[in-house]
């Protein structure tokens, strides 16, 4: 038997007309949920889109592509936005965020569900969990006044003295930075990352262990072949849903990359994410800048839904070569 | 492996898994109840607490005689939550008071949500063109912005000048001990330190009054940056609230920020003497605060009138703060035009009436809060301004 014929549609849709009444109301009120949480999508690109109008027509696509940022302080200048830097902040920090944090992730998740003792499994995983549990402001908090002042006292001066000749690491430093950001960030996604996949590690069947280690594995080799790639798709769920959290923080972001509004090659400078330029100017915004903020909100909206888009396609793609593969 | 297995997808449950056993739903369903009975619980107790027969703020009111709303300033918010309290105790009137930034302060009173808005900056000619009716401007607190610092080796009494701020902040001056830096205080050693600049990330009354005090000081910054609640800041790391940039300061070894007085006292860190046009280097306080205010209120616009390029910046006297600001109430000229039906003229006559009380009563409560009270001639042009005030044209009954 099929997968396909355990939910016949055909059979399911017949058996609504002859539902009994509890079954109907349960049926109509879960799809009200669903249908709200759609409408509210629906609803929220349109107030956006209808919000941004004006700088939409004022900059156009110039909008993505300027790295103007002027409120018109200036007397007599004009107000012009631009989207670069902050589109640009926060594909670098979550980059950082990614790059620290999915080995991290997917090193406890391997430790806890292959390799641990069961004393520890348990502990360690809610431990973990917990993590994800911890408000975001005391992560900025935390950021703010340890991991700041650490990053440029203890960390970031090696750095430079190694990698310094790399426009990378160049520049003065700060410890408020597009490192320090991504390095919350990475621990901020490291729960996320890692109880999902340890879920799909522990959703392996224990045969294709078994089959590894009966053909004379090891037991890296065991982990690699028989779990992390029978796995592989649970994990890029993992990872997009941790990019998800990465790319759309705002209150740690705001407290460690140091706000401002440029665009640096160095991972030592301040910066400014979407959330966070939002979270720091809207209180005291007026008129255009309203408008541009709100576009900005837009336009992390669309690298969100681009995002899940690209994965979505990428995990089909997995699944289709496995399909041809098996 | 047989084509008739399904596909290796670890979210879909495996055939081969034993289903979960019962005992874990129970605990989850007795997990959402715990946890929604503790919500709606917290939410009963705080309703209870703020209305309810445990209210314990209403000051033997036995019920509120009307509501009065406003928004803006976060600045200003602990002076007004002071107000708010004592006025339900003295008044039976509550005042709520949203604490949401000068900039959506002016903009829900465009949009007729609030009765009041209040701003650490004047209306612009923008935001003046673009309100339902004319607006009168009442000043009703001042306060002056420090310079904060954090020099290794210069604990207290760094001396800087309106130049240097300018060149700091411009990222021309880099290093503590810079030939402008040391010439300003000849009898103290200054390290080579490099300057960290630290500045407000979020639009702030704030920095409206200091970088309208650098415009004034140097031209550069005025073609260059120019004055505003946000400003494109050419150097150093934006910090979030006053909280922030002291923060920032505090733990940056080279730093140097700006925030009001009031923060810089209630939290004791240690600021500038700052350089007034009379060659006197000054250490900003409720006095020489006082001291620019009392200077700078001697021509004032009416409450009708245009109040953008007020300012209490380098007023005369040898013991006068250079960097002061008010702090500003914005109110229609004619309520029952704007609101309509939305305000009634009693309501119209409560607003007015805690407006009055403010710029009198209230006063007292400024110095314990480091803001400074209203010189005399000022509460006496707020005085005029709110008995403009009208209801369709009629007077209204304010004290």
């Amino acid at each position: 038997m099929g997968i396909a014929n355990r939910f016949p549609w055909g059979s399911r849709r017949r058996a609504s007309r002859g539902e009994a009444l509890p079954d109907r109301l349960f049926r109509g009120l879960v799809f009200g949920c669903a249908l709200a949480v759609s409408a509210l999508l629906v609803v929220f690109v349109l107030v956006l889109f209808r919000q941004s109008w004006p700088t939409i027509t004022a900059f156009g696509w110039g909008f993505l592509f300027s790295s103007s940022w002027n409120t018109g302080a200036v007397v007599g200048s004009g107000q012009s936005y631009g989207a670069l830097p902050f589109v640009y902040g926060t594909l670098v920090t979550a980059a950082i965020a990614m790059l620290l944090g999915i080995p991290l992730s997917i090193g406890i998740a391997i430790f806890v569900s292959e390799l641990a003792p069961p004393w520890v499994k348990t502990p360690l995983a809610v431990l973990v969990e917990l993590l994800a549990a911890v408000p975001s402001v005391v992560y900025g908090l935390w950021g703010f006044l340890i991991l700041g002042p650490t990053m440029r006292t203890t960390i970031e001066p090696p750095l430079k003295a190694v990698l310094g000749w790399t426009p990378l690491f160049g520049g003065p430093i700060f410890g408020i930075d597009y490192l320090t950001a991504g390095v919350i960030l990475a621990i901020m996604v490291i729960p996320t990352i890692s109880a999902v996949t340890r879920e799909s590690m522990s959703a392996v069947p224990e045969h294709q262990r078994e089959a590894a280690l009966s053909l004379g594995a090891t037991r890296w080799e065991t982990t690699r072949l028989g779990v992390l790639s029978y796995a592989r798709v649970g994990i890029f769920g993992a990872i997009i849903l941790g990019l998800g959290r990465a790319v759309g923080e705002t209150m740690a972001v705001t407290m460690t990359i140091g706000n401002s509004n440029t665009i640096s090659g160095s991972l030592l400078a301040p910066g400014q994410t979407i959330a966070s330029l939002i979270a720091n100017e809207f209180g005291e915004a007026s008129g255009l800048q309203v408008s541009a903020l709100l576009e900005l909100g837009l336009v992390l909206l669309l690298i969100a839904i681009a995002i899940n888009v690209v994965a979505r396609l990428l995990t089909r793609r997995i699944f289709q070569t496995e399909a041809t593969t098996l | 492996m047989t084509a008739s297995d399904p596909p290796p997808n670890p979210s879909a449950p495996d055939a081969s898994m034993p289903p979960a056993p019962r005992r874990s739903s129970t605990a989850a369903i007795i997990a959402v109840v715990v946890v929604v009975l503790i919500i709606v619980g917290g939410v009963a107790v705080a309703y209870m607490a703020h209305v309810g027969p445990f209210a314990t703020s209403n000051g033997g009111c036995s019920g509120t005689q009307g509501t009065i709303s406003g928004a803006g300033s976060t600045f200003v918010f602990p002076l007004m939550n002071a107000w708010s309290m004592a006025y339900l105790s003295a008044k039976c009137v509550q005042v709520n008071y949203q604490s949401v930034g000068s900039g959506t302060g002016i903009t829900d009173l465009t949009s007729k949500l609030v009765g009041y808005g209040a701003s650490d900056a004047p209306l612009s000619a923008t935001q003046r063109a673009a309100l339902p009716g004319p607006a009168f401007t009442i000043p009703e607190a001042a306060g002056a912005v420090v310079i904060t610092y954090n020099v290794p080796g210069v604990s207290s009494g760094l001396n800087l000048t309106g130049a240097i701020i300018a060149s700091i902040y411009l990222g021309a001056v880099t290093s503590w001990n810079d030939s402008s830096i040391q010439a300003a205080n000849p009898h103290t050693t200054l390290p080579d330190q490099a300057i960290v600049v630290v500045h407000r990330s979020d639009g702030s009354g704030t920095s409206f009054a200091f970088t309208s005090y650098l415009s004034a000081e140097s031209s550069t910054w005025a073609s260059t940056v120019g004055k505003g609640t946000t400003v494109v800041w050419p150097a150093g790391i934006g910090a979030k609230g006053s909280t922030g940039v002291a923060g920032e300061v505090a733990l940056t070894t080279g730093a140097i920020g700006y925030v009001e007085l009031t923060y810089a006292l209630l939290n004791n860190i240690g600021y500038a003497n700052i350089q007034n046009p009379a060659g006197t280097f000054v250490k900003a306080n409720v006095t020489t605060t006082q001291a620019a205010v009392a200077a700078g209120s001697g021509s004032l616009p009416p409450g009708s009138g245009d109040w953008y390029n007020v300012t209490l910046l380098n007023e005369p006297g040898t013991n006068t703060y250079p960097i002061a600001t008010f702090t500003y109430l914005m109110v229609y000229g004619d309520l029952g035009a704007v609101y309509g039906s939305d305000m009634t003229q009693g309501q119209a006559t409560q607003l007015v009436q805690f407006l009055w009380w403010v710029v009198h009563d209230g006063q007292a409560t400024n110095p314990t809060l480091f803001f400074v009270p209203l010189p005399a001639n000022v509460v006496s042009l707020d005085e005029t301004t709110i008995g403009q005030i009208t209801y369709n044209g009629g007077a209204l009954t304010s004290h």
